[in-house]
């Protein structure tokens, strides 16, 4: 059964990127010194599942790196590890590193190779040390370097089989291995029943019997007892081999260091020859293997082999570290798609050419001593082989293309390639989906419901009194499904929360200060392209608190604050929004500092007065940052203009409030959801327009006696106490003038930002929930609006963008011939339609 | 054809196993920890379980532990997926009531293999 | 929305066979423009469009096509030719451009009419002169001639991605 493997990665890739979120969260809240089990436990797991994941799906290079997480935490586990701050801060560097990975396999990039082997070096400083000693050594992989005996092998067996008498209560059934066993051979087999009780006495539960085999089979005793490995110790089991009585003698080759040293060091100054031979030799006695070599250059290949030469030769008495070495060097040429085949051409090839460059200091001693140290490398190196390298990593094997065997194994690697091309997915919990079927089930009964009427000839009244129920009931299951559906896109702002433990605990350390990172609220819910476009504002924001606001240890001692600051991250929702508060006790805003520099920037008056709002604005303008010195962390002038800009993209809001000496609060204003906004649709002229509910104040009849024109700022309408300037969307948007009791006018008094304007429309119409439609996949930001929505009769109608009408006005207002009266009166006059574009200077 | 409980906190390793043994034929029950693996073995009889060793609230060998005690799951083959360096956990769950286990990482064939020399 | 039974199915219009390139044509003031076939999606009738505030006076607004917003240029106007009420021939052919950056926009162009679909090979697409006609040469890729009419073939993703049509960042969704 072939099972393509590739199809499983996408749900891998997600859990793994999952359980690393896990991971730097656990790790970030371990305590260094009293870590709690449950915690190195969960982190464990989540590195676990990645490693036997990886190595399930193929990915061995992902799978040898989580091992030596894996273990150390498996240490730390069981207490045979110490938590230090050095291990937690290598660990996470790990899970950089493992994320960089996963992702760059993921898109089919190539992986950074440096980062890699500089955090498995990390690791493996950290496995060599620290460790509690007899445990480390433990965890070393089984195999050692004389080789395994040899194993018996022949054609005839006895097997005695005795089962404990509790062996069925683990489920074993001796009738298993025996039918095993005759699958492999001819089979002879005899019960012993002589410990069988008398019947009253007998235990129907437990086992009485033994079995006597005789197997003829080309087998290993390996073999045969890997069949009884699970019941190994709920059974007598004796072995025999009857065709080979006599035991062989032959030891496991060994390694002499001494003769190896002795040789190699004797051809060190001609080691450039050797290897240079070697490659030579090699290609010409075996073409087919240049192939696996063309993404090196020469040069680059024979410095490789002879530093692993003198690796080998300098480590052989370190069989640990040699061990390590060559498992990691396997690992690589299992990638390269090295095969056995290809172990003995190198073997027999370097023996000859070692021979030819020796020359005198060659003897019998010397080949045998390095073709059998050879042969053993090769054994180790292929021991390390991952199993099931049928899906092999994207990023090896660019050479080995032409290898048959490698061939074979392009397809899943193709295959990964359209997985890869996926949109991204999302985790939906089961309830939502539950509704969204309910809700479709209640959509299916109104469907056959307002379905009869269809099939009658004609309708009575009371035909239409259940139709018109019919079409109420499909109005509610409508919006309830787009709720539902709605819903579904909504995610705990957790997921925008997660990254700041980290990035919290990684800055407190580069700027020396202590800091204590508080979230609430992160269950608050908004939409998935909100919550992604709103991660870099809000990691701005974060940096701008940890080196702005909060202060140094010993400042915030002296000024008798306590050391640790507290910086606090907190979402909920409020009317149509989520808010997201950046609250933290540092020093605050230094308000003679920003009034200085605004003063120095001309952005601000010399004698100009400013309100704390006005003052908090500045620091949103483009360029402004206060910061003494340019730090790492925040400051290089792209700032705090780039995060509102941002903001405002997203149709939020963001601002800052502050008491000097004792903290900021950043507060961020998102819609939930970019995909849909509750409009109130007008008329303009012959136009419908959607303004947003929620920037919408009131609405009144215009009273002509109360508008006023103030010179150089055009109309402004006297509203209770207040001068509301007038933007009338006929002037900003050019539209022919149609209207003929400009007392039936209304005016929308719209705000956005603190600042109020009154629009002038000639009719309200509905109010509705509208879906979002960009007007720039295919055409381009327009002015003054937000995008487009599709009306119920199919038509489009343009969402204004109140902001942008701010902007706008102000550009209009400006021009020289704008008097408004005139100007749409006038219009009105010519207002020849079509082609309808009325000029305008616009 | 044998039902079969698997269990496994990795939804990619659930997919796997689940995806290899419904193509043999085997019906299929999943679990994502040891407690919904116990309920759901309490609720209907398999004819074999194979669960994952680490996973949260109810990790594998307590899961076996549970079940062997039940009547039901006196004698059905018990699997655990282990890893090569899980000898400790391998006689963990042995002493639990495990029948064997199948080595991670694994490939569908050798799952098979594994599967088919348990239920014959 | 889709007006009056104007909507022409382009498979009908296709010459099969022969190498070159396929071109639709159509017309505009009495002269012959080709499009390239592969960017044609579909030919339908002029229907109203909603008007864009502040663009230039070519740009006739926006449609809903199967809930996208598409916009919709007037091809006269936008070679400055005088304005032509729309009639029973007048059509719109939405196209695919293609920006710089490679990312893909429908757009509508509103002609005169359409006229054929004709097959050109290479050698017979000529380097557009200096003269002769109304369209701004820079959105002229070459010309050609057929059955000894002049057919001037369009750099549509040079016509269609002028700041005024698209936006120039690329960052946009």
């Amino acid at each position: 059964m072939t099972v393509d493997m590739s199809q499983f990665l996408a749900t891998f890739y997600e859990e793994s990127f999952e359980g690393l979120e896990i991971m730097e969260s656990e790790l970030l809240n371990l305590d260094v010194g009293a870590a709690d089990p449950e915690t190195i436990n969960t982190i464990f797991r989540a590195a676990h599942s990645i490693k036997g994941g990886s190595g399930t799906f193929g990915l061995s290079a992902v799978a040898a790196f989580t091992h030596v997480m894996e273990t150390l935490l498996d240490e730390m586990r069981d207490g045979r590890r110490d938590v230090t701050q050095q291990a937690v801060e290598i660990l996470l560097r790990s899970v950089d590193v493992l994320r960089e990975m996963l992702s760059a396999l993921k898109n089919e990039h190539s992986l950074d190779h440096d980062a890699i082997a500089s955090a498995q070096k990390e690791l493996d400083d950290l496995m060599a040390n620290g460790g509690h000693a007899a445990a480390a050594s433990a965890k070393q992989p089984q195999t050692t370097l004389s080789g395994e005996p040899p194993q018996q092998q022949g054609g005839a067996w006895r097997i005695r089989f005795k089962p404990h008498t509790d062996m069925f209560k683990s489920g074993n059934d001796p009738v298993r291995m025996i039918r095993e066993l005759s699958e492999m051979g001819q089979i002879a087999v005899e019960v012993d029943t002589s410990a069988l009780p008398d019947l009253d006495d007998l235990q129907p539960e437990n086992s009485y019997c033994a079995w006597d085999i005789t197997l003829q089979a080309d087998v290993t005793e390996n073999d045969i007892r890997e069949v009884f490995a699970w019941v190994e110790d709920e059974c007598d089991l004796q072995i025999i081999n009857t065709a080979m009585s006599e035991t062989t003698t032959a030891g496991a080759p060994e390694l002499r260091a001494d003769v190896l040293e002795k040789t190699f060091n004797a051809i060190s100054a001609k080691g450039d020859v050797l290897v240079k031979r070697f490659y030579a030799e090699l290609f010409r006695r075996f073409p087919r293997i240049q192939s696996m070599f063309t993404n090196t250059t020469p040069e680059h290949q024979q410095a490789k082999l002879l530093g692993a030469l003198r690796l080998v030769v300098e480590n052989v008495r370190n069989p640990d570290k040699l061990i390590k070495t060559l498992t990691e060097l396997g690992l690589r040429h299992q990638e390269y798609g090295a095969e056995p085949v290809h172990y003995d051409a190198v073997i027999s090839t370097f023996i000859d050419v070692f021979r030819e460059v020796a020359g005198d200091t060659w003897n019998d001693e010397a080949e045998t001593a390095w073709f059998d140290a050879l042969t053993i490398i090769a054994r180790v190196m292929q021991d390390s082989y991952l199993p099931d390298a049928a899906v092999m990593p994207a990023e090896s094997l660019p050479a080995a293309e032409k290898l048959p065997a490698a061939a074979a194994a392009r397809q899943p690697v193709e295959k990964r390639k359209s997985a890869g091309g996926e949109a991204s997915s999302i985790r939906v919990s089961i309830d939502k989906v539950d509704e969204l079927i309910n809700t479709v089930g209640e959509l299916v009964i109104t469907q056959s419901m307002l379905g009869q009427f269809g099939e009658m000839e004609e309708l009575n009244s009371s035909h239409l009194e259940k139709l018109r129920d019919g079409l109420a009931q499909l109005e509610r299951n409508t919006r309830e499904l787009q709720e539902a559906v709605m819903r579904i896109r909504m995610l705990p702002i957790s997921f925008a929360f997660q990254r700041f433990p980290r990035l919290v605990h990684d800055l407190s350390a580069q700027l020396g200060k202590k800091v204590e990172l508080k979230m609430s609220g992160e269950g608050t819910e908004l939409d998935k392209t909100v919550m992604e476009k709103i991660g870099d504002p809000l990691v701005h924001l974060v940096r701008n608190s940890m080196d702005h606001g909060i202060e140094a240890p010993d400042v915030r001692r002296s000024i008798g604050k306590s050391e640790m600051g507290v910086l606090h991250l907190n979402a909920y929702h409020q009317g149509g929004n989520i808010v997201i508060e950046i609250i933290d006790d540092g020093a605050g805003l230094n308000r003679e500092k920003i009034l200085a520099k605004a003063r120095k920037q001309h952005l601000i008056q010399e004698n100009e007065t400013l309100t704390e709002e006005q003052i908090g604005d500045l620091i949103f303008q483009p360029g402004f940052s206060t910061a003494d010195t340019i730090s790492d962390v925040s400051g290089r002038g792209v700032g705090m203009d780039v995060v509102r800009k941002n903001i405002r993209s997203l149709g939020g809001t963001v601002d800052v409030k502050s008491i000097e000496g004792q903290g900021t609060t950043f507060t961020i204003r998102l819609p939930l959801t970019l995909a849909i906004l509750d409009g109130q649709l007008i008329r303009v002229g012959n136009e419908t327009y959607i303004i947003p509910l929620v920037s919408i104040v009131e609405s009144v009849q215009l009273d002509e006696k109360r508008i006023n024109i103030v010179s150089g700022r055009g109309e402004v309408y006297k509203l209770r106490d207040d001068y509301i300037p007038i933007v009338r969307l006929y002037h900003i948007f050019a539209i022919p003038f149609n209207m003929q009791d400009e007392e039936r006018g209304l005016l929308v008094v719209v705000e956005a930002e603190g600042e109020k304007i009154a629009l002038f429309v000639d009719e309200l119409l509905g109010q509705q929930q509208v879906v979002i439609k960009s007007l720039e996949t295919n055409f381009r930001k327009v002015e003054g609006l937000s995008g487009a929505t599709i009306l119920g009769d199919g038509t489009v109608a343009l969402i204004l963008d109140v902001k942008g009408l701010f902007d706008l006005n102000s550009k209009v207002a400006t021009r020289p011939e704008f008097v408004f009266r005139n100007s749409t009166r006038n219009r009105a006059d010519d207002s020849s339609d079509e082609p309808g574009i009325a000029a305008s200077g616009v | 054809m044998a039902t079969i409980l698997a269990v496994d906190d990795s939804a990619s390793m659930r997919q796997m196993v689940t995806f290899t043994l419904k193509g043999a034929g085997y019906d299929v029950v999943e679990a994502c920890d040891g407690k919904e693996a116990l309920e759901k073995a309490k609720a209907q009889q398999f004819n074999l379980v194979i669960s994952d060793v680490n996973m949260p609230v109810m990790d594998g060998i307590s899961l076996i532990k549970e079940l062997r005690a039940l009547s039901e799951y006196k004698f059905t083959p018990l699997l655990m997926l282990t890893t090569e360096s899980g000898d400790d956990k391998k006689q963990q769950g042995k002493s639990a009531g495990a029948t064997g286990w199948i080595v991670k990482p694994f490939n569908p064939d050798q799952l098979l293999a594994t599967i088919k020399k348990v239920l014959g | 929305m889709e007006g009056v039974a104007q909507k022409v199915d382009v498979n009908d219009l296709v010459a099969v066979g022969g190498d070159g390139q396929q071109f639709l044509t159509f017309m505009l003031a009495g002269e012959e423009y080709g499009v390239d076939i592969l960017r044609v999606q579909e030919i339908k009738g002029w229907d109203n469009v909603t008007k864009i505030p502040n663009t230039p006076e070519y740009i006739r607004g926006v449609i809903n096509l199967r809930g996208t917003i598409v916009p919709i240029i007037d091809m006269r106007l936008r070679f400055g030719l005088p304005f032509l009420e729309y009639g029973v021939t007048t059509v719109v052919i939405v196209l695919k451009v293609i920006a710089p950056g490679g990312r893909s926009r429908i757009m509508g162009i509103i002609v005169d009419g359409v006229s054929d679909v004709y097959n050109i090979s290479r050698e017979e697409m000529k380097e557009a002169p200096d003269f002769g006609t109304a369209v701004d040469t820079k959105f002229v890729s070459s010309m050609t001639t057929v059955n000894e009419k002049m057919v001037i073939l369009l750099d549509i993703d040079h016509m269609c991605n002028s700041a005024e049509l698209a936006s120039m960042d690329s960052a946009v969704e």
